[in-house]
């Protein structure tokens, strides 16, 4: 189908946008994290979930702070459901548009999916089907929310229970083609990666082999649960040491510009959190020194 | 040129296969022809708990006033109430909040009203399916304090914060202070909120609150 003139866009190929800017480590910015975001030194990014945030209203304060402090504050929206169906909403994405503005974000992060459909909400993150027809949907989509917003957006994978039926594409083919032909960034969440493995078989190493990652704006982590041999991405514990096992892996075989950790519930106290990002950074150094080591010269 | 008509029958196709998919997961139809039942039943129990946790923590008086009956409550009421499309979790506690019998909420410890009223002051509906969105002009709100047997009413005109006036039910327990609990949203006042549950709704600043995005 997308040998059909009538459906391709004419607009060429977004060629590759610039390398993403280098962010660092970073944390999900939650008001109950506030108080340890506002002490750490170490963090270059935040991330604000942009539904959350009110474009027109006062910024919070820590937020205001962090600003002042030169740490990147990026809008990761969670409910522009760009795999969905409809043309995506313009107040939305006007709205979006608008918080990156007030907080100088240098780019903004969405996901590979969809939240509503037939006037239902979901209030999560659903997969579309892996077809050549729902993928054109999908890239006009992610063409509108660039064409409306002032920065570069980065797409992230999503984690899955669901598996649609007669899949034409693997999840690896349907998000390179995807950022191929929008020339959007990638955000990629390691964590979903390993529960799409678990939950559907596949190996992770082998995924990330399949992506343009010269295309990576940053990745996530974050800890999930197991139940009954299904694996939750729940943001709610300790990131695994198979995922730090995943990111340094993820080091070693490119650049990574910046890591961020999700935590959503079950705040643990502060040391736990702090040594948490160590071992996140210190899996991305184990990494880089691989990569270092095996580049040829 | 006419609008892309292949581009148009692909958004046709994706959206009644989206729908179909989300009525299994919502509102308890039948999966989809081709998806495996038990992943959709999973699937659909893991909103439900999602969207708890979420109200939860956006409703932490709430949560805590009903003790541990608040998980198993608010699932039963998710099962059955569809999310509303604006506001997410913020709009979604309101919504259960509303569904609660009388007798029980007039006897919920006093931050849980608290918390209410400083939603309410701050976001109005929209739409009859439960929306919320942020009031720009000016509110009045009341709430019956049970556990203090107290009324209390608040006014907010923003960019100034709400103040309290709170009035204890006659009969009982009348306070000598009545009069100097009055607070007018002058200069000075007008940012202060009084009263339980001043950290508890000064953190609601934002919408919807879906966070775990996965």
């Amino acid at each position: 189908m997308t040998n059909n003139p009538a459906i391709v866009d004419e607009r060429p190929i977004r060629p590759g946008t610039a390398p993403a800017p280098e962010l660092g480590l970073g944390i999900g910015w939650r008001p109950e994290l506030a108080w340890l975001i506002d002490r750490h030194p170490g963090l270059g990014f935040v991330e604000v979930i942009a539904e959350d945030h009110d474009p027109r209203a006062e910024l919070p304060e820590p937020l205001e702070r962090l600003k002042e402090r030169g740490v990147a504050i990026v809008p990761h929206g969670v409910s522009l459901s760009l795999a969905g169906a409809a043309r995506p909403d313009r107040a939305r994405l006007k709205g979006l548009g608008r918080l990156a503005e007030r907080l100088g974000a240098p780019l903004v992060s969405e996901h590979v999916a969809f939240v509503r459909a037939g006037g239902l909400e979901s209030g999560h993150l659903l997969p579309p089907p892996r077809t050549r027809a729902a993928l054109d949907v999908l890239v006009a989509n992610v063409r509108e929310a660039q064409d409306c917003l002032p920065v570069p957006l980065a797409l992230e994978n999503i984690a899955t229970l669901l598996a649609w039926p007669d899949p034409e594409m693997t999840e690896a083919q349907f998000l390179s083609e995807l950022l191929d032909r929008t020339g959007a960034w990638l955000l990629l969440d390691v964590a979903n990666v390993h529960a799409n493995a678990r939950n559907h078989g596949g190996a992770a190493l082998a995924f990330f082999q399949e992506l343009p990652l010269d295309r990576l704006a940053y990745v996530h982590v974050a800890g999930g649960v197991e139940r009954d041999g299904v694996y939750h991405d729940t943001h709610t514990a300790p990131t695994s040491p198979a995922v730090l096992q995943l990111l340094e892996a993820l080091a070693a075989a490119c650049r990574v510009p910046g890591a961020l950790l999700e935590r959503d519930d079950r705040f643990p106290p502060d040391p736990e959190l702090r040594a948490e990002l160590e071992s996140i950074a210190e899996a991305l150094a184990r990494g880089a020194s691989r990569r270092e080591q095996e580049r040829p010269r | 040129m006419s609008p892309e008509p292949d581009l148009d029958a692909a958004r046709r196709q994706l959206a009644e296969g989206q729908e179909a998919l989300l009525r299994a997961l919502v509102a308890a139809h039948e999966p989809p022809a081709g998806f495996d039942a038990a992943r959709v039943r999973l699937a659909a129990d893991s909103l439900v708990a999602k969207r708890t946790r979420a109200a939860a923590r956006t409703w932490p008086a709430l949560a805590r006033a009903l003790g541990p009956s608040f998980g198993t409550r608010f699932a039963a009421f998710a099962a059955r109430t569809p999310l509303p499309r604006q506001g997410g979790a913020l709009a979604d506690g309101l919504g259960f909040v509303r569904s609660l019998p009388r007798p029980e909420t007039g006897r919920l410890d006093d931050a849980a009203p608290f918390e209410r009223l400083g939603v309410v002051l701050r976001y109005r509906r929209a739409g009859r399916d439960g929306s919320l969105v942020p009031r720009r002009g000016p509110a009045a709100a009341g709430a019956w304090l049970g556990q203090s047997r107290r009324w209390v009413v608040a006014v907010r005109v923003p960019p100034f914060g709400p103040c309290w006036l709170s009035l204890p039910c006659p009969g009982r327990r009348v306070k000598r202070s009545f009069g100097s609990q009055v607070h007018r949203p002058d200069k000075t006042e007008g940012a202060e909120l009084h009263g339980p549950g001043v950290e508890t709704t000064e953190r609601l600043a934002g919408l919807g609150r879906d966070r775990e995005p996965m």
